[in-house]
């Protein structure tokens, strides 16, 4: 029978190895939440262990950079194509590791928002909550998304495994607000997201820390034009239309269109990206010549 | 198709949204559909489709409004 020194070596080196695999497939960071600790924060049934039974590690992984030109971009709908693209690359980079892991003799499970089957935003499993408590990043004024300290803005896709992996840290300091966003709420009571978008968005800094946050997702979800709900409020407002002249004006037009093929097409845009555009942590990937 | 009542979703709309996690604030975390039936004495299933229907039940005028803001970004 293993020691205890030999097990938690053997853990170390696992470890080592999933980090390598998901880094060298494209992650940029990666950390292990502890099941437990995220049990105890979650409502029942939207715990690890109520999707895998024997799971013993949660891998968070962090990547989809946006591109530094598409947050220059003048067109926002191509921000947020790209935008979809790049988290569509982190969820294929979690399905690659999760058979990486099966490899090595464990379970592995990519959870890549299973919830939308749903029909809702009820997440099974907060991908946020991993990510915080995977020491990867802390909540931030701008929509209460996860800032890594070096990138900034990124997506994160998480890996419920029975590999049994040491967890990390959560982040001791808070990465929001950002120095020069504490410097701007003193002279002007703003930060650069909560400026950018103060419909969704409003929040409070007090001594250097987030006081209070709130984010209004019910209205930032509009801005994300191409989407199916867009589609689902056009095609009502369709149904609804009596005059019959009206209506073909409605099915045929430019709006109507434009939502018809991103369905086609896949397309989908999960946000204007404004706020997080501004947002000066992890500016320095995104300054190029 | 099942569809719940209009004065079900009427009653209950504003109060399901408001426990949901569609408004975010703080280290609060919001409650899950099953909390919500829990806390409101509601059917889960209703509850799904209270928040499923409220989170898009807003005029589409909102959509197009969305427009003009991103266009603003690249002023
Ligand atoms: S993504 Fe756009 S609409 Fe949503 S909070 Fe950020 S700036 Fe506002
Ligand atoms: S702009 Fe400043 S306050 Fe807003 S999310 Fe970024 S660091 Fe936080």
């Amino acid at each position: 029978m293993k020691n205890h020194v030999q097990e938690s070596s053997d853990s170390e080196i696992l470890k080592d190895r999933i980090r390598e695999y998901a880094l060298k497939s494209g992650a940029l960071v990666f950390g292990v939440a502890s099941p437990e600790e995220i049990s105890k924060r979650s409502p029942e049934g939207h715990s690890p262990k109520d999707f895998l039974p024997n799971v013993r590690s949660v891998v968070v992984i962090g990547g989809g950079k946006m591109l530094a030109g598409a947050m220059r971009c003048r067109d926002p709908k191509w921000v947020g194509v790209i935008g979809s693209q790049k988290l569509r690359q982190v969820k294929e980079i979690s399905f690659k590791l999760a058979e990486y892991i099966e490899e090595l003799g464990y379970y592995a499970i990519p959870y890549a928002s299973y919830s939308l089957a749903n029909g809702i935003w009820d997440p099974d499993i907060s991908i946020k909550l991993c990510a915080e408590l995977a020491g990867l990043g802390t909540r931030s004024l701008a929509g209460g998304i996860v800032l890594n300290p070096k990138y900034g803005f990124l997506f994160y896709s998480i890996i419920l495994t029975s590999a049994p992996l040491k967890p990390d840290e959560p982040l001791k300091e808070s990465v929001c607000p950002h120095p020069s966003c504490v410097r701007m709420w003193e002279r002007n009571h703003t930060t650069p997201c909560l400026k950018a978008c103060p419909e969704c968005l409003s929040g409070e800094i007090e001594n250097g820390r987030i006081k209070w946050m709130k984010y209004n997702r019910l209205l930032c979800y509009p801005k994300a034009n191409w989407s199916r709900v867009g589609f689902q409020k056009a095609l009502l407002d369709i149904i609804n239309e009596s005059d019959p002249e009206k209506r073909k004006m409605m099915v045929l037009g430019s709006r109507f269109t434009s939502l018809v093929s991103a369905l086609a097409y896949s397309i989908v845009s999960a946000q204007c990206y404004r706020c997080t555009s501004v947002c000066p942590v992890g500016r320095e990937f995104r300054a190029k010549r | 198709m099942y569809a719940i009542s209009p004065e079900l979703y009427r009653k209950y709309r504003d109060e399901v949204l408001n426990l949901s996690n569609s408004i975010q604030g703080g280290r609060k975390r919001g409650l899950s559909v099953e909390e919500i039936a829990m806390k409101l004495g509601l059917d889960v299933r209703d509850v799904k489709e209270i928040l499923s229907i409220a989170e898009k039940d807003m005029p589409f005028q909102e959509w197009e409004k969305a427009d003009r803001f991103k266009e603003k970004r690249s002023d």
